[in-house]
């Protein structure tokens, strides 16, 4: 090794320079174009995104559970809620899978759902989870963006901020949450102000320290020597460090919505099921009620939804924290 | 007599440390001695005493919040509605009697007067606290009936008395029942503690031993999975597997056995966080000079692993030991539900339906006293553990 090393050095002293490379000319066409495709965040994202198998799997049961949130109830068609249209439809309870009721049909021990359809109950449930869990991200997102990077850039905020993240961890949100719902009456609003308003602040804590780290970086300084404004700061230095983090945050807020609803209706929180709103969170805390020891099949039923739902939106967010992390791409 | 002696003496005490500290610390006496300085001067004392005070203030915040929820809940009318009840023969007088019995409860019109009275109760005087009961006496043919005031104890921390909550619970004090389940609750979280740290640490190291292996990778989906699932539904599906398994899943008092089952759905619960923190900070520890010194120095992997990358990567994690163990005291109020164990949580759902005021504003009271103290507790413990951080004043 160490004599190859001293000849090539020696053939570079010694020898004309000109032996060492071969000239191969230079071509008029290949000066103008590009070799490299022009990089694009987005698309570089979905490339490292697809070369996930387990992404791909998680993405086509996500289409798959959205799809039969839409159309699951259309397929095998049951009256399970009674309207002015008519009155709910009633089987034999506590029946197992059966061609008739692909999920059986709910047990005799249960508070709403006995002898109801279990494959409608379920979908129409994930119906109203999902847009829950979707509105509860999106506000999440947007209110932990929006006060978070505020609280990281004036610090002057800081001890309202902990105070209020100190009330947060200091009482049982459970007994808060029992002392709201004796004044709100249980709609889609109210429930989705419940579960806002204890999570948020976790999410503005997160994005605070995100834009601590990097808020003292060389090029936010020459920024703030150039006299730029704090809304053009936050605008265009600091959320754009920020997207990969959004966007993991937006896709693992969506599944921690759907369980907190969970939780709720297992305290009889949520929406009322005498008025007609399911979720899977009662179908799940109806179905405890029941004999599911001997009767599995209701217990089953929601958490075939519910677990698939949960794992595969929580699995999607941490493979886009590492495909939007531009560390990551090339 | 005598604990109010103690009581006063020790927040005299207390108060006087404190200023001495002060003092001490800004040089204003003992400003040449070394050795004071060394001991009272100490950046981990002041930063305690500051904790201490601004955690103060965040619990009488969070008290005054929840009061004035409480109150809006519900006014207290049940009292009378009680009194009457029991008291039919009074007639004219009832109202009278329970207005006096509301004022000493400290459930009176004026909620801002009450909430002072809250305050007095729960600072650390020490005072004396008598139960309020109605007796009658029979005096010739007519029944005299009078609130007195009976079973009274001295008190540092007076939550209050049980008036609504039922279950043979009324009339006791908040203090006891709310220690009483808490230990019920405790002696069940206590083992699930001993699981997530028996369990998490080795299962972290393990996966952050061979990285991207077989092993890993099942812990990690073990992980997500955890993270994923609501709780009430991966609760659940543990009590299946207890049940198939054979393990007793309806819990009761006198028996050990019934505890495993839900103290070991905690426990593997608990296990996915630990192992997640211990696998990311051993592997932030990998990359550190003092390892490929080991390394280079022909160390074995083992001994790496366990000496020099452990003993690191635990520094930041003892920090919750503390918060854990305490927070066994409160348990975990879904598991407690599912299990029907009679703990702080079952009391919650309960004084929460029976809008028993001095119930849940104990329950809020204790449970923000946890979590401040378990907060300093890790302080302390993390100040114990890493050398960096060391008693004496350089």
């Amino acid at each position: 090794m160490a004599n190859n090393s001293v000849k090539n050095i020696d053939s570079v002293i010694y020898h004309n320079v000109e032996d060492l490379f071969t000239v191969i000319g230079a071509s008029e066409e290949n000066i103008e174009k590009l070799v490299s495709a022009p990089y694009s965040y987005w698309r570089e994202t979905f490339k490292q995104l697809i070369k996930k198998p387990l992404a791909i799997i998680s993405l086509i049961v996500i289409l798959l559970i959205v799809f039969f949130t839409i159309f699951g109830p259309m397929i095998k068609s049951y009256r399970v809620i009674s309207n002015e249209d008519g009155l709910a439809e009633i089987f034999a309870p506590n029946q197992g899978w059966s061609n008739d009721h692909w999920f059986g049909t709910g047990g005799d021990k249960m508070n709403y759902y006995k002898g109801l359809d279990l494959w409608t109950v379920v979908w129409i449930g994930a119906r109203l989870s999902l847009l829950l869990g979707l509105v509860v991200a999106l506000i999440d997102t947007f209110l932990g963006i929006l006060i978070g990077s505020l609280w990281g850039y004036f610090r002057g905020l800081d001890p309202i901020m902990i105070e209020i993240r100190n009330f947060v961890n200091n009482v049982p949100s459970l007994l808060l949450y029992f002392l709201l719902m004796a004044f709100l009456e249980p709609n889609f609003w109210t429930i989705v102000f419940l579960l806002t308003m204890f999570s948020w602040i976790g999410l503005a804590g997160f994005i605070r320290n995100q834009i601590i780290i990097i808020r003292n970086r060389d090029y936010n300084i020459a920024s703030i020597a150039l006299g730029s404004s704090a809304k053009a700061m936050i605008t265009h230095n600091l959320l754009p460090y920020l997207i990969s983090i959004i966007v993991t945050v937006v896709s693992t807020a969506i599944p921690a919505a759907v369980s907190s609803e969970v939780g709720l209706a297992f305290f009889g929180l949520s929406f009322s099921p005498a008025a007609g709103d399911i979720t899977l969170g009662q179908v799940l805390t109806d179905a405890t009620r029941a004999e599911w020891l001997s009767y599995p099949h209701l217990l089953i039923a929601p958490m075939i939804v519910l677990v698939p739902l949960t794992v595969t939106f929580f699995y999607i967010g941490l493979a886009l924290a590492d495909a939007t992390d531009p560390k990551n791409h090339r | 007599m005598g604990v109010y002696l103690i009581g006063y003496t020790l927040i005299a005490l207390t108060v006087l440390f404190v200023i001495f500290v002060q003092l001490v610390s800004r040089k204003a006496i003992f400003k040449n001695s070394v050795q004071m300085q060394r001991i009272f001067a100490h950046p981990l004392l002041n930063y305690s005493i500051k904790r201490i005070g601004s955690a103060l203030f965040s619990i009488l915040l969070a008290i005054t919040a929840t009061f004035f929820l409480i109150r809006l809940k519900s006014e207290g009318t049940q009292i009378c509605e009680q009194a009457i009840a029991t008291w039919k023969q009074l007639g004219n007088l009832q109202e009278m009697y329970c207005t006096s019995l509301k004022a000493q409860l400290g459930i009176t019109e004026n909620w801002f007067l009450d909430l002072l009275n809250y305050y007095y109760k729960i600072l650390p005087f020490p005072k004396t606290v008598c139960n309020v009961s109605y007796v009658s006496t029979v005096i010739g043919n007519t029944t005299i009936y009078s609130i007195s005031n009976q079973n009274c104890r001295n008190f540092i921390l007076d939550l209050g008395t049980i008036f609504f909550l039922g279950g043979g619970n009324n009339g006791r004090f908040v203090l006891d029942v709310i220690s009483e389940k808490m230990i019920i609750s405790f002696r069940v979280g206590i083992i699930a503690v001993f699981v997530e740290l028996l369990l998490g640490y080795p299962m972290g190291i393990m996966m952050a031993k061979n990285k991207d292996g077989v092993f890993d990778k099942i812990g990690k989906t073990y992980i997500i999975t955890i993270d994923a699932i609501p709780g009430v539904a991966y609760y659940y599906i543990w009590m299946v597997v207890f049940a198939t398994i054979g393990l007793p899943t309806i819990y009761s008092a006198g028996n050990v056995l019934t505890y495993l089952a839900p103290a070991l759905t905690m426990g593997f619960t608990g296990m996915a966080g630990i192992a997640l923190w211990v696998r990311r900070f051993m592997l932030d520890e990998f990359n550190a000079d003092y390892v490929k010194f080991a390394r280079a120095k022909g160390l074995g992997e083992n001994r790496i692993m366990f000496i020099h990358v452990l003993r690191n990567a635990v520094v930041p994690l003892v920090r919750s030991v503390p918060a854990a163990i305490l927070g066994a005291l409160l348990g975990t109020f879904y598991i407690e539900k599912i299990y029907g164990i009679d703990g702080i949580g079952g009391l919650l759902v309960s004084s929460e339906s029976s809008s028993d005021f001095f119930v849940l504003q104990g329950i809020i009271v204790i449970s923000a006293l946890i979590s401040i103290i378990s907060y300093l507790a890790g302080d302390i413990v993390t100040a114990i553990v890493d050398p960096r951080i060391s008693f004496s004043k350089e």
